[in-house]
């Protein structure tokens, strides 16, 4: 095996994995994945991200699909690849207790690309306001991506996104996508957006800029593939963690995508200066997983992560192990 | 954590414990993640029937969610596995069927039926594929819809006829050998003309008869029973075309009164133009019998009583709403339609009925043809000519009559 299977490596040592399921006639499509969880003084909150499309992967191209060994299944008569956000309570067993999709009518307009809606959001809670943050890509013609700022409020126990910013890239902003920045959870709007060379940016919701605060140097001696984002950014014991992802994007000989996703913690110290970085890992096993929620809890972390863009699920594990993959922690 | 899942975590490239995860959110409604286990489940496996089965799932967790091309895709690579296993053959054709391409679901259910050894496979989980009547069901439905309507009748009547199905294919049976009708040739008739036969019974005046009307001779028989009987009286529920195999349209032309009951309006309409006596446009199962013979019969005693309403059920209930014991009948025909009676019961139900009342069969299971035996002749054996009934009684067989056998013999 090339690489770790993370709930494989952790099951011996206490750790609680639990899928994240609400009743399929309660939401707007088959799918729920990318979960991002965030701790509230002690409530546990979690963003499912439920997509209208079923993911394909013939990860040992024994049954590919016939336009490919990956692939989005959309209905045959809405070819758009719909998200809507479903705002989760659980309990400390993991189990969820309520949940709601957030209502986000206010502020849509009729998006201009197949993907809609705001993807692989992050819980944040900055100045007391929860956010999610994520990734849309339907407000141009040829789908430009940037991260979006979502406010969420409960108002008469309805979920509502009440305010939506969309972040503009650093000087120029002239990229085609900007996704998967993570936000840094004890520092108001700053993410690091990119792990190697490290650079963190800082938001301003009110003005709509963007700038980055810190440029790190490529660090060569960090033997890793091209780091991208993932979690959100974690401060603990005196470190910043986070679960970033990698990915191998290549053509079968029919010149069809393919792409494998692994993924590693990431440590920075306060400066934001990356010191190390674990092993690379999956989390359950297959080529397409995707983690964008990390927290911690008394003596636990949580991490929730996809599979395959189908299945969505929060891992517990004791703090205390994290060193078993991160020397720092050991 | 449970078991399915711990025992996945466990080994991550099992098959057997990515199936089981898939069957586990399958059972909590949640097919997209199943679909990403059985998938896996079919790429690792080295057993060919659990990757079959996996592929089948995946087609039924596709099933009806707005992409059948994908689920064509599962069905096809399942064929491609076991060309002899009937589940890919049976799930395209009646994929194929509800998306009304009958040339394919005929296609498939064909090649199933040829190819396939047809005995349902050795499956973890459920599948519905229960016997080879399933691919005879499809291949019924769409040869109907590519103008092969005999083969249809054909199998349809054969699934009728050999087959245990279970309640919902029964039902579907019933309705599509309602719906199609029995065809050409179940429906012949057999009438009679002066020029080329002669009647086996003779009665008063039956030589001034030139030709019926009836489909298999039932007023010859009546006209038999009661010797030719003038100014008769009749009772006629389900009286269908005005002339056209009408039991009572040589009656009337005989100085018969009666009246009849016809649910279809504009056939009631017709009746009411091209004959003389009444006809009440009601459903049969709705009627106050009672109160219409009483209203319409000066005596307790009437000559003739017809039962004939689609399907078999509801003639036997008519029947039961009939005033019996106020009112006698000297002859009945009673149209059991046994032949497209899926549940086979109600020819026996209406023979220990009018047994307890009183009445004798004299001819059971009338057909024009083999195959089709549809009716029963009866009479009431204290209100006929002791003589006719003794005549009819010695011509009676038990198994099925063939009407032209009975009544008729050639010049």
């Amino acid at each position: 095996m090339e690489h770790m299977i993370l709930t494989q490596n952790c099951l011996d040592f206490g750790c609680c994995l639990k899928p994240l399921l609400v009743p399929i006639d309660k939401i707007n499509g088959p799918s729920l994945t990318n979960p991002s969880v965030y701790v509230d003084n002690q409530e546990i909150l979690v963003n499912l991200r439920n997509l209208n499309y079923i993911l394909y992967h013939s990860e040992k191209s024994k049954f590919e699909h016939a336009w490919g060994p990956l692939c989005y299944l959309h209905k045959e008569s809405d070819q758009r690849l719909v998200t809507k956000n479903i705002l989760c309570n659980l309990d400390k067993n993991l189990n969820i207790t309520s949940y709601d999709t957030i209502d986000t009518f206010f502020l849509d307009e009729t998006p201009m690309w197949e993907f809609v809606g705001l993807e692989d959001g992050r819980l944040v809670k900055w100045e007391n306001k929860f956010y999610l943050s994520g990734v849309r890509r339907d407000t141009t013609k040829n789908g430009v991506g940037r991260m979006e700022l979502s406010e969420i409020k409960n108002k008469k126990n309805k979920l509502i996104e009440v305010s939506r910013v969309r972040i503009p890239a650093p000087e120029p902003d002239n990229s085609y996508c900007e996704k998967n920045w993570m936000p840094v959870l004890n520092k108001p709007y700053v993410y690091i957006k990119w792990t190697n060379p490290t650079e963190v940016v800082e938001v301003d919701p009110i003005n709509v800029t963007c700038k980055t605060i810190k440029l790190g140097v490529y660090n060569p001696s960090l033997e890793c593939g091209d780091l991208r984002g993932g979690s959100q950014v974690v401060f603990i014991n005196g470190y910043y963690l986070a679960i970033v992802h990698e990915v191998n994007l290549f053509q079968s000989e029919a010149c069809k995508k393919n792409s494998i996703y692994r993924h590693r913690f990431v440590v920075w110290n306060e400066n934001f200066e990356l010191i190390e970085i674990s092993n690379k890992f999956s989390f359950m096993g297959a080529n397409i997983e995707f983690c964008c929620g990390l927290a911690e809890i008394n003596e636990s972390i949580l991490i929730t992560f996809g599979f395959q863009d189908n299945a969505a699920f929060i891992l517990s594990i004791p703090k205390k192990i994290l060193g078993n993959w991160i020397k720092i922690y050991a | 954590m449970h078991k399915e899942l711990i025992d996945y975590i466990k080994n991550t490239e099992d098959d057997i414990y990515n199936f089981n995860l898939g069957v586990w959110y399958e059972k909590q409604s949640h097919k997209s993640p199943a679909t990403s286990f059985y998938l896996r489940c079919a790429e690792i496996t080295q057993d060919k029937n659990l990757e079959y089965e996996c592929l089948l799932r995946l087609y039924l967790c596709y099933k009806g969610s707005d992409r059948d091309y994908t689920c064509e895709v599962f069905l096809k690579y399942a064929l491609e596995i076991d060309p002899k296993k009937p589940e890919a053959y049976f799930f395209l054709s009646q994929y194929y069927e509800f998306k009304k391409n009958w040339f394919d679901s005929y296609f498939y259910a064909h090649l199933g039926l040829m190819v396939s050894d047809k005995t349902p496979s050795n499956f973890k989980t459920v599948i519905d594929y229960e016997s080879e009547y399933m691919l005879i069901f499809y291949k019924a439905v769409s040869a109907w819809w590519i103008g092969k309507n005999e083969e249809s009748r054909m199998l349809f009547n054969k699934l009728k006829d050999e087959y245990k199905l279970n309640k919902f294919y029964f039902m579907l049976v019933e309705k599509n050998i309602l719906n199609i009708g029995v065809g050409n040739y179940y429906t012949s008739s057999i009438r009679y003309n002066k020029k080329y036969d002669d009647l086996k019974f003779k009665f008063e005046d039956s030589e001034k008869i030139d030709k019926n009307f009836s489909q298999v001779l039932q007023d010859l028989f009546v006209l038999t029973a009661l010797n030719g009987k003038k100014n008769g009286t009749y009772l006629e529920i389900g009286s269908g075309h005005s002339f056209l195999n009408s039991n009572t349209a040589l009656l009337e032309q005989l100085g018969w009164t009666g009246i009849g009951v016809e649910r279809n309006p504009e056939l009631a309409e017709m009746h009411r133009n091209e004959r003389k006596n009444k006809i009440l446009c009601e459903n049969s199962l709705e009627i106050n019998y009672e109160e219409v013979l009483k209203s319409n019969f000066k005596e307790n005693i009437i000559d003739y009583l017809q039962l004939d309403v689609e399907p078999s059920i509801n003639t036997f209930m008519s029947m039961c709403l009939i005033p019996f014991n106020d009112y006698k009948f000297r002859v009945i025909t009673y149209e059991h339609d046994h032949y497209v009676d899926m549940k086979k019961i109600f020819r026996e139900k209406s023979r220990n009925y009018l047994r307890g009342m009183g009445y004798t069969l004299v001819f059971n299971d009338i057909a024009a043809v083999q195959g089709s035996s549809f009716e029963d002749w009866w009479v009431h054996k204290d209100l006929i000519d002791d003589s006719i009934f003794k005549n009819l009684i010695s011509c009676k067989k038990e198994d099925i009559n063939l009407a032209k056998d009975i009544m008729l013999k050639k010049k």
